[in-house]
C-alpha cells in the first residue's frame, strides 16, 4: 500500500497536505515474481479523482472516486469473470463465494484489499479475466491481464476518504503468502 | 395541540424565537438488523437539486451548514435564517440501510413518530403514529420543511418507498 495515501487518509482534508509526497517505491512485497514496479499514483491523482466522483459504467484504469451516495449507501459488490482457476480473496471485506466478495457501506472501514488467490508456493497460470465492482449507480470494470500467480494477487484497493470511496487499481505484477501480501499492504498488527 | 396527520402542516412563523428546527424521529421496536441499520436523511430541494444537497451518514450537513444531522443521527437540524434562497423545501427522510440476506420493512416497528422542537428543546409539533403508512417500505419521507410566501412551514408528508433511499431521492430528483 502507498504509505502517502495513508497519511491522506489519516488527515481530515487531503487538500491540506502540502508536506505528503508521493514515495519513490513500494513496500516490497511477499515472495514471488517481481517484474516492473508500477508507478505509484501520484498525489495530485487522488486530488483530481475527488474533485470528479465517478458514477454510471467506467473502466477502471486509474485511481477513482465513487460519488458520495455510491461511496454510503448499500452494498459494494465484487465479481470475479474468468481468470481461471483463480478465485476472489479480500483483506477487510467478506468473501461470499470464491468469486464474489461485498463491503458494507453501512460499516466504517479505513482501506480494503481484493485480490486474486491461487495456490501458495508453487506457480499458477491464470487467464485473462475481469473484476466488476458494483455500488450504487456504478459499475467499474478492471481488465485482467493474464499472468502467473504465487499467492495472493492484488487487484484493487479501496480506501475511506472523506466522504468517498476510493479506488485503486493495483496493477500489481507480484504476488505471494498472504501473510506478506497483507504485511506489504498495510493489513497485518504490529 | 393535536398531533400532525400526514398532510399536514404547521406555520412556523407562530412559534416565538425560533432559529433552529430540530426534526426528530423517536421510534420503538424492531429487531436490531432492522434499527442498527436506520439511517436519516435531509434533502435540501432547489431549482436543481444534486447529491452534494443530500444529508446522510458520510455527509452530515450541508456546505453552508445550514441543515446537519443531529449527533444522534435521528434528527436533523436546520438554521431556518441561514438556509440558502434557492432552497424551496427541505425533505427528512427515514430509510433502512439494506443488507445482504436480510429484508426489512420500516412497518416492523412497533410506533414511528416525527417530534419536532425548537432550538432549546421545546417543542414546536409532534406527529400521530405513522407505522400504519410504512407498510412495505425501506424508505418514508417523514416531513417536509417549505417556504411560502417567505415563511416557513412544516407539513408531515408520510410517503412511503419500497426501494430505499434511492427511491426516496429519485422523487426529489436526485439520481444515484
Amino acid at each position: 500500500m502507498s504509505s502517502w495515501l495513508t497519511a491522506v487518509m489519516d488527515h481530515p482534508d487531503p487538500r491540506s497536505l502540502d508536506s505528503v509526497a508521493a514515495p519513490t517505491s513500494r513496500a516490497t512485497p511477499a515472495a514471488a515474481v517481481v517484474t516492473v514496479e508500477p508507478a505509484p499514483f501520484a498525489r495530485e491523482s487522488l486530488l483530481e479523482c475527488l474533485d470528479k466522483p465517478v458514477s454510471g459504467h467506467v473502466d477502471l484504469t486509474d485511481i477513482v472516486a465513487l460519488d458520495r451516495l455510491a461511496s454510503g449507501y448499500g452494498t459494494m459488490t465484487f465479481d470475479l469473470d474468468g481468470a481461471s482457476p483463480a478465485c476472489l480473496f479480500a483483506f477487510g471485506a467478506r468473501e461470499v463465494t470464491d468469486r464474489a466478495i461485498e463491503l458494507d457501506l453501512h460499516e466504517p472501514f479505513e482501506k480494503v484489499v481484493v485480490a486474486l488467490r491461487t495456490p501458495e508456493g508453487r506457480p499458477t497460470q491464470v487467464s485473462r479475466g475481469r473484476l466488476r465492482i458494483v455500488a450504487l449507480g456504478v459499475t467499474l470494470d478492471l481488465a485482467i491481464p493474464a499472468g502467473t500467480g504465487f499467492g495472493v494477487w492484488p487487484l484493487v484497493s479501496l480506501y475511506s476518504v472523506g466522504q468517498h470511496v476510493v479506488v485503486v487499481p493495483e496493477f500489481d505484477e507480484r504476488s505471494g503468502p498472504a501473510d506478506a501480501v497483507a504485511d506489504a499492504y498495510g493489513f497485518l498488527a504490529d | 395541540m393535536p398531533d400532525l396527520i400526514p398532510g399536514g402542516n404547521v406555520a412556523l412563523r407562530e412559534v416565538a424565537n425560533l432559529t433552529m428546527l430540530r426534526i426528530g424521529i423517536e421510534y420503538a421496536g424492531g429487531d436490531a438488523v432492522l434499527t442498527d441499520r436506520l439511517g436519516v436523511a435531509a434533502i435540501a430541494v432547489g431549482a436543481h437539486t444534486h447529491h452534494d444537497d443530500v444529508v446522510f451518514a458520510n455527509q452530515p450537513t450541508t456546505a453552508d451548514e445550514s441543515t446537519r444531522l443531529g449527533r444522534d443521527r435521528a434528527s436533523v437540524d436546520i438554521v431556518l435564517s441561514e438556509v440558502p434562497d434557492d432552497v424551496e423545501r427541505i425533505a427528512v427522510v427515514l430509510f433502512w440501510h439494506p443488507a445482504t440476506g436480510a429484508k426489512r420493512t420500516l412497518s416492523q416497528l412497533r410506533s414511528l413518530r416525527v417530534v419536532a422542537s425548537d432550538q432549546d428543546g421545546r417543542p414546536v409539533t409532534r406527529s400521530r403514529d405513522l407505522v400504519e403508512f410504512a407498510s412495505s417500505t425501506t424508505s418514508l419521507i417523514l416531513t417536509e420543511v417549505y417556504r411560502r410566501n417567505g415563511e416557513w412551514k412544516l407539513r408531515l408528508i408520510a410517503q412511503g418507498f419500497a426501494n430505499g433511499l434511492p427511491e426516496a431521492l429519485n422523487h426529489y430528483e436526485v439520481h444515484p
